[in-house]
C-alpha cells in the first residue's frame, strides 16, 4: 500500500530536481578550417542545448540598415529572453560606467577598483541570469534584411574583409548575409571539446568566471591603444565577461556530416524571417568560428556549429535590439579594430 | 490528623500546578480513572519526588472531583472521591465516601461492578489494608530502619526455595501514555509570515512573505513536572535574498533546543510554552520560475538598484550590494531562536494529543560568501571602494523574523 505521506514527502524531495525547460540541441566539430578542402576534416565535439530570441531593429543613420539580431542562448539553469536581456542591459550600463571612465581619461589597466567592480558586477549580472556560477555560451547573429531578404531565407556567411588572418565582425554585413559570433563565459570549449583535447593548455586558458580581473587590464590597454586585430575591442564589458569566436568565412557552400547525410547550407536558414522579433520561426544554421585568446597550444583554431536536420524555435526578445552595441560595438562604429592587422591567436 | 487540611493541601498544590477543572462529571471521572491507574501505585513505595508528584496529581483531581460533586452530586464522582482519598491514604474519608456510595448507588448495572470495588475496599480499610497494594494506608513517610542483618533461615527453608520457582512478580499495570505527562514525541506543521526588510537609498521597507515549516521535537521530562526540554529537527521553507530584485526560497534544516514549560488548564488540555535556540544549514537553489520572477522584477529596477541584498559600510561609504555580486552560491549558516506557546489537547483515545502553538521565530542568516576583496559604489559620492569579506561576515547576513501558527500532533 502507498501511503499518501510517503509520496508527498518524495515529490517534496524531487521536486527541485527535475529537467529544466530543454531547448534545441547544437553539435560541434573542432578543427583547423584549412585543413583539408571540403568535407568536414572536424572532430565530433559535443552538444548544448539553445533557446532561441530575435530582435528586428534598424541601425545607422540615413540609409538605415534593417537588421534582425538572433541569439542562440545555452545555460545549466535555462535560458529566457527577460533574463538574456536583463544581462546585456547590466552589462551595458556597466559598459557605460567604463566608458565615462575612459572619457574621463580615468581607465587604464591599473585601475584596480574600477576593474575589481566591472568584474564583481559582470559575476552577479550573470549568476542572476544563468544561475551556478553564471557560465553559459551563446550563439549571436546578426542578419542583414536592407534589401528586402533572401527569397530563400538562407543568409550567406558575409564574406571576409581585405585582411583574411583578422577576426572580423558586423563590419562586414552586407544585404542578405549573415555575421555570427559565440560567446563563452568558461574556458574555451568547455564540456564540448572532443575527446582527449585536454591538455597543459587547460592550465594557461582563462576561465572569465573567475579570471575576469586577469583579462580585463589587457583588454583596457588593447581598447587604449587600439593595438588589437579584435572588432570589439570596445566592448571591455563583454569581452571581460566571455571568450569569443569570431565570425569564420568559407567559400564551402555546403557542409556534409556524415556519408548517409543530406548536406547542410552554411549560413543561417529562417524562412520565415520576416516574422522574425514579432513571431516565432524556425531556424537552422551551420557556421564556423574562429578561435580566439586561447593558449598557444590550443589545439584548434576554428570551431563548427550546427543545428544539422533540427531547427531552433526563436521567439521574439525586444531586448536584443537595445543592447546591439555591447556584443556589436563595432556596427555603429565600424572603425574599431581596424588600426592594426596583427594576427593574435 | 483529619482528612480537611492534608486533601485541602494537596489539593491546594494541585491547583498551584494549575487548575484542573473538568466540564462534565463523566469526563473529571474518566480523569480520575486514569489518574488512579498511573499514579495511586506510586503513594508510599516510589522515590520521595515521584511521590510528592504523584500526591499533588492526585490530590488536584480529588480536588476537582470534590468540586464538581458540590455542583453535580452524581454517585460515581462519589466513588471515585472515596478512591482517590483512599490512594492519598485517607482512610476515614475513604471509608465515607465509599460507604455513601455503596448506600446511595442507584441499582444501575452500569454501576455494579464500582459498588462491589467500593464494597471490597472499605472491608480492607476496615482491616486497616485500605492502601494501594496494601502498603498506602501509611500516613507520612518514616525514616527507614537501618536494614538489620537478616537472620539466617532454617536449613530447610534454603533449601526449599531452592527447588521451589520464585513466584513471579506481580506486574504493575504502568500505562504507556501518561495522560497528565508531556507527550515525549511531537510533530508539527505550520505557516507563517516572514517579514524582512526591502531597502532603498536610504531605508528600508518592511515586507511580508510566506513561509512553512514541519519538525519533529522530543522533550525530555525533567523532574519538575511541568517543566521539559526540548529537542527538535524542523524543515523550514523561507525567503531569502538569493535575488537582488525578488526573494528565492531557501530550504532551512535546523536542530533546536530550549526549555518546555506545560502548564494544565483543565482536565484535558495543557498550554505549552516552548523557548528554543536553533542552528541549522540553509540553501537557496532558484529553478527557471524563481530566476524569471527575478529576472522580470529587476527590468523594473533603476540602475543601482538593490531592494534585496547586504548594505554594506565602509568607512564612510556605503551601499547596496547583491549577494550575487558577493559571489554567493546559496548556502548559508542559520542562527536564531524561537518562542512558541500554545494549547495541547488529550483526545479521548488517550494515545494521541493535539494542540496549536502560535511562534515568533527569528533567524539569522550568514550568508557563505568565498574570502576576497569586494567592491562598492557608494550611493552618496559615486566612488568606488574595495573591502574585504569573508564565510559568515555578519555584514553580509539576513534577517528573518517569522510570525505564524503551528498544528501539533503529540504521542
Amino acid at each position: 500500500m502507498v501511503r499518501p505521506w510517503l509520496v508527498a514527502s518524495a515529490w517534496l524531495l524531487v521536486a527541485g530536481c527535475g529537467p529544466s525547460d530543454e531547448g534545441t540541441p547544437i553539435q560541434s566539430w573542432w578543427g583547423p578550417l584549412d585543413s583539408e578542402d571540403g568535407g568536414t576534416p572536424f572532430d565530433a565535439g559535443g552538444s548544448f542545448e539553445v533557446h532561441g530570441f530575435a530582435a528586428r531593429t534598424l541601425v545607422g543613420d540615413a540609409p538605415q540598415r534593417d537588421l534582425i539580431h538572433v541569439a542562440l542562448v545555452s545555460s545549466d539553469g535555462g535560458a529566457t529572453c527577460a533574463g538574456y536581456g536583463n544581462y546585456l542591459q547590466e552589462l551595458a550600463a556597466i559598459q557605460a560606467e567604463l566608458d565615462a571612465a575612459r572619457a574621463d581619461e580615468e581607465l587604464d589597466s591599473d585601475s584596480h577598483d574600477l576593474i575589481g567592480w566591472t568584474c564583481q558586477e559582470i559575476a552577479g549580472a550573470s549568476r542572476r541570469a544563468f544561475g551556478g556560477d553564471g557560465s553559459y555560451r551563446a550563439i549571436h547573429a546578426l542578419l542583414d534584411v536592407s534589401d528586402g531578404g533572401p527569397d530563400s531565407g538562407l543568409f550567406f556567411l558575409a564574406p571576409p574583409g581585405a585582411v583574411p588572418d583578422e577576426y572580423e565582425g558586423a563590419e562586414l554585413l552586407t544585404a542578405s548575409t549573415s555575421v555570427w559570433r559565440v560567446f563563452e563565459r568558461s574556458q574555451h570549449g568547455a564540456d564540448i571539446l572532443p575527446a582527449g583535447a585536454s591538455g597543459a593548455w587547460l592550465n594557461n586558458d582563462i576561465d572569465p568566471v573567475t579570471g575576469c580581473t586577469s583579462m580585463l587590464p589587457t583588454l583596457v590597454n588593447e581598447a587604449l591603444d587600439a593595438d588589437t586585430t579584435y572588432p570589439d575591442v570596445d566592448g571591455l564589458a563583454i569581452s571581460s565577461a566571455t571568450h569569443r569566436y569570431y565570425h569564420r568565412y568559407t567559400s564551402q557552400q555546403e557542409i556534409q556530416f556524415d556519408a548517409d547525410d543530406e548536406p547542410f547550407r552554411v549560413g543561417g536558414t529562417l524562412p520565415g524571417w520576416d516574422q522574425a522579433g514579432s513571431d516565432r520561426v524556425d531556424m537552422s544554421f551551420s557556421i564556423f568560428g574562429a578561435v580566439a585568446r586561447a593558449p598557444e597550444t590550443f589545439p584548434y583554431t576554428d570551431a563548427l556549429y550546427s543545428t544539422r536536420s533540427r531547427t531552433v524555435s526563436v521567439e521574439p526578445c525586444d531586448a536584443l535590439a537595445s543592447t546591439l552595441d555591447v556584443l556589436w560595438p563595432e556596427l555603429l562604429d565600424p572603425a574599431a579594430g581596424d588600426d592594426d592587422d596583427s594576427a593574435d591567436r | 490528623m483529619s482528612r480537611l487540611p492534608l486533601l485541602g493541601l494537596v489539593a491546594a498544590l494541585g491547583a498551584l500546578a494549575g487548575p484542573a477543572r473538568a466540564q462534565e462529571s463523566t469526563d473529571i471521572a474518566l480523569v480520575a480513572f486514569e489518574i488512579h491507574q498511573m499514579y495511586c501505585a506510586d503513594i508510599g513505595v516510589g522515590e520521595v519526588v515521584d511521590r510528592a508528584d504523584a500526591l499533588v496529581r492526585v490530590g488536584r483531581v480529588w480536588g476537582d472531583v470534590d468540586a464538581e460533586y458540590q455542583r453535580e452530586p452524581a454517585p460515581w464522582l462519589l466513588y471515585w472521591r472515596g478512591t482517590l482519598a483512599q490512594c492519598l491514604g485517607q482512610a476515614e474519608a475513604a471509608e465515607e465516601d465509599l460507604a455513601r456510595f455503596v448506600r446511595e448507588a442507584p441499582d444501575d448495572p452500569a454501576l455494579a461492578s464500582q459498588v462491589q470495588d467500593a464494597k471490597r475496599r472499605l472491608r480492607l480499610i476496615k482491616r486497616g489494608r485500605g492502601g494501594q497494594g496494601g502498603r498506602a494506608v501509611r500516613r507520612a513517610p518514616e525514616p527507614r530502619p537501618k536494614p538489620a542483618r537478616p537472620e539466617r533461615e532454617p536449613r530447610e527453608r534454603r533449601e526449599r526455595a531452592r527447588v521451589e520457582p520464585k513466584p513471579k512478580p506481580r506486574p504493575v499495570d504502568r500505562p504507556a501514555f501518561e495522560p497528565g505527562a508531556m507527550p515525549r514525541l511531537t510533530v508539527e506543521a505550520g505557516a507563517a509570515l516572514a517579514l524582512l526588510g526591502r531597502m532603498t537609498e536610504s531605508a528600508v521597507t518592511p515586507v511580508a512573505e510566506g513561509a512553512g515549516t514541519i519538525g519533529v521535537a522530543y522533550t525530555i521530562r525533567t523532574p519538575v513536572p511541568t517543566v521539559g526540554v526540548g529537542v527538535g529537527l524542523t524543515y523550514g521553507n523561507l525567503p531569502v535574498s538569493g535575488c537582488d530584485a525578488a526573494q528565492t526560497r531557501g530550504q532551512l534544516l535546523a536542530l533546536s533546543v530550549g526549555p518546555l514549560l506545560s502548564w494544565p488548564v483543565s482536565g484535558r488540555a495543557r498550554l505549552r510554552v516552548r523557548l528554543t535556540g536553533h542552528l541549522g544549514a540553509l540553501g537557496t537553489w532558484p529553478r527557471d520560475a524563481q530566476r524569471l520572477t527575478c529576472q522580470e522584477a529587476a527590468a523594473g529596477l533603476d540602475d543601482g538598484d538593490v531592494p534585496y541584498g547586504a548594505r554594506i559600510q565602509v568607512g564612510g561609504a556605503s551601499a547596496r550590494v547583491s549577494y550575487q555580486s558577493l559571489g554567493w552560491r546559496g548556502g548559508a549558516l542559520a542562527l536564531g531562536g524561537e518562542l512558541a506557546a500554545g494549547p495541547l489537547w488529550t483526545l479521548p483515545s488517550g494515545t494521541w494529543r493535539l494542540g496549536g502553538l502560535l511562534f515568533l521565530r527569528h533567524d539569522q542568516l550568514f550568508a557563505v560568501i568565498p574570502q576576497d576583496t569586494y567592491y562598492l559604489r557608494d550611493e552618496s559620492t559615486d566612488e568606488i571602494v574595495s573591502f574585504e569579506l569573508g564565510p559568515l561576515s555578519g555584514a553580509a547576513s539576513m534577517a528573518r523574523l517569522q510570525i505564524g501558527v503551528r498544528l501539533l500532533v503529540g504521542f
